[in-house]
């Protein structure tokens, strides 16, 4: 049996340069992701400017100084109608100062601790994309600003965008000799009943 | 190698190489673009007029913090207790489909359904009096509202054959003014229909 | 069964591959080429030399700034860098008519025209009138008011006005312009704080 084979010149593939080919890939890969990696660029940060309005937010961070913070969030209406219920008989400033000494003890948190509550309001955020909240930072005048910076640079990382906030100046002060605290019945937008907490200066 | 051969090589490199130069880019191209955040790669269709939409700012005339949303109370049979029993229509009409009962009740504190025999007027009746007094002994209402509760049990009528009047009811003091009652099942009576029963009050 | 025996020729330098590699270095070169333009562009454009720390940040909220003053900037600098207890000097940036000007430019002539006040060290001490009497804040009111009249007819989200300020600057001064900003409404409904964020996503070519 004469199996005729065909006298071409088989084209063979060329081990060398697909290796070639390969490293230099592999380095032009590595450039370009190298030059991503870039420097920091300056970049504009959009913040609200305020308002002379009552101002109403989901959640107050305070900052009392560079480590700690005064956070007040919905739960905090509810101590204070605890408070309200049980010490009624006060008259306004004593009733404030057991409200806020009670809210000092629990609701001045360190920085560490800020950012886990954040984590857990980013990820309630992102679960709910139709949800508003909005966050009014207060500093005082003596901290510097990046601290406020790095706080909104926290808050800004949601994946629906419905995280706004708002800074205005203000020390933890304010809020210790405020004129009275207590709750109020409003409706929200949406016209649900809420009880809220109001801090009039 | 001869002259046309080289030619027929360089042909043919160039189009592969061309092709993956254009694969390659491709792929790095739709790389970035998925990087990119949403913003910039928007394109707003012509004719949209832009509304101005300020975003949300900080006030500074106070603070409110949202509190949680404040849920109604729901003034009903608690059907939660042990030993709640139900009033079955059909077999109170075959005993006496001619029953003419009348019952005024009382709700205490706990939301108990009290009665005295004076209350009850089932002249005729007594064999349907009984049936419905040993039902009704057993309801415990939410412990929302206190008063006096009439039901009238009218099997001749064409119409509404069981008539409730709530009027002699009213909210517990304890209860705060900005919590809502609404009123939910106020009866255990299985098989009668909604076209038979009037709630009035 | 007859197998007409290859030729063992001895193989010179392979063409192919060596036409391959010429062709893979030469995409090579391009794409980095264009990279590399892109990011002289970018420095040109974008990137300012940051004689202060600006604050850091890697927000995705951020946009990118252009190299040209597009609006009244307020620089908030160290008269001393090397010195952190110099007092603090602002700057009123005002942006040229033809959108020309960068930021080194309009600091010089900013400088010429005296549109800048140190701060007094005892600055965070004085009441909210004393410090609203200070010199830099005189510039910081006069400048917004000037821009606002010449620049800002009506509520738009696109009036602001920038900040770009060492990162230790103090909240004070910050919240000082936020605030003559707000009296005007919604005229100026933002301001804009310059940050350094890292450069990720950036289009190759």
């Amino acid at each position: 049996m004469f199996i005729k084979i065909s006298d071409r010149n088989k084209e063979k593939i060329e081990l060398v340069s697909l290796i070639d080919m390969i490293f230099i890939l592999l380095v032009f890969f590595l450039v370009t992701s190298f030059v991503i990696k870039l420097n920091l660029q300056e970049r504009s940060l959009y913040v609200p400017t305020p308002k002379n309005v009552l101002g109403r937010a989901q959640l107050l961070i305070q900052f009392v100084d560079e480590n700690r913070i005064f956070w007040l969030d919905e739960e905090a209406s509810t101590v204070v109608e605890s408070i309200e219920e049980n010490y009624g008989y006060l008259n306004d400033a004593s009733l404030r100062d057991r409200i806020l000494s009670n809210l000092t003890s629990n609701n001045i948190i360190s920085l560490n601790q800020m950012d886990s509550k954040i984590n857990h309001l980013i990820s309630a955020a992102n679960q709910d994309p139709f949800t508003n909240y909005f966050i009014l930072i207060r500093c005082p005048n003596e901290l510097p600003y990046f601290h406020v910076i790095d706080v909104i640079e926290k808050l800004s990382s949601t994946k629906y965008r419905n995280i706004k906030y708002g800074c205005v100046g203000g020390t933890f002060d304010d809020i210790r000799y405020c004129k009275r605290i207590y709750d109020v019945v409003e409706k929200d937008s949406k016209g649900n009943r809420r009880k809220n907490l109001r801090i009039d200066f | 190698m001869t002259f046309f051969k080289i030619k027929k090589v360089v042909l043919i490199r160039s189009v592969q190489a061309v092709f993956a130069a254009v694969f390659i880019m491709f792929v790095i191209r739709t790389y970035f673009w998925i990087r990119l955040p949403e913003t910039n790669i928007q394109v707003s269709y012509s004719g949209q007029e832009e509304k101005l939409i300020i975003p949300p700012r900080p006030g500074i005339k106070g603070i409110e913090i949202t509190g949680p949303q404040i849920q109604p109370l729901f003034f009903s049979v608690d059907l939660s207790r042990a030993g709640v029993h139900s009033l079955d229509f059909l077999q109170l009409q075959l005993i006496d489909p001619h029953a003419d009962v009348k019952l005024t009740c009382t709700i205490d504190e706990q939301g108990r359904l009290l009665f005295l025999q004076k209350d009850i007027l089932m002249e005729g009746h007594t064999e349907a009096g009984l049936m419905i007094q040993k039902a009704l002994k057993t309801w415990i209402y939410t412990p929302y509202k206190q008063g006096t509760i009439k039901f009238w049990f009218n099997l001749p009528s064409k119409g509404r054959k069981v008539i409730i009047d709530l009027s002699g009811l009213k909210r517990k003091d304890s209860i705060p003014r900005h919590i809502p009652i609404y009123t939910g099942q106020i009866h255990l009576i299985d098989g009668l229909e909604n076209s038979e029963l009037q709630i009035s009050g | 069964m007859a197998f007409k025996k290859r030729n063992n020729e001895k193989k010179g330098l392979s063409l192919p591959g060596l036409i391959d590699i010429i062709f893979l270095l030469l995409i090579f070169s391009l794409v980095t080429l264009s990279i590399s333009q892109a990011r002289v562009e970018t420095k040109r454009r974008g990137d300012q030399s940051v004689e202060f720390p600006l604050p850091e940040t890697r927000s995705t909220e951020t946009e990118e700034t252009g190299g040209i003053l597009q609006t009244l900037l307020f620089q908030i600098e160290r008269s001393d860098p090397e010195n952190v207890q110099s007092p603090k000097i602002i700057y009123a940036l005002f942006p040229s008519i033809k959108d020309s000007l960068n930021l080194e430019e309009a600091k010089i002539y900013a400088q010429r025209d005296s549109l800048f006040a140190p701060f007094p060290d005892n600055f965070l001490k004085m009441s909210d009138l004393a410090f609203s009497k200070t010199a830099p804040c005189g510039l910081i009111q006069w400048a917004i008011r000037k821009y606002k009249e010449d620049n800002f007819p009506k509520p738009d989200l696109a009036n602001s006005v920038e900040i770009r300020a060492d990162r230790n600057t103090e909240f004070r001064i910050v919240n000082f312009i936020m605030e003559q900003c707000s009296a005007y409404g919604d005229t100026i409904p933002r301001v804009v704080l310059r940050t350094l964020t890292a450069k990720e996503s950036q289009n190759v070519y």
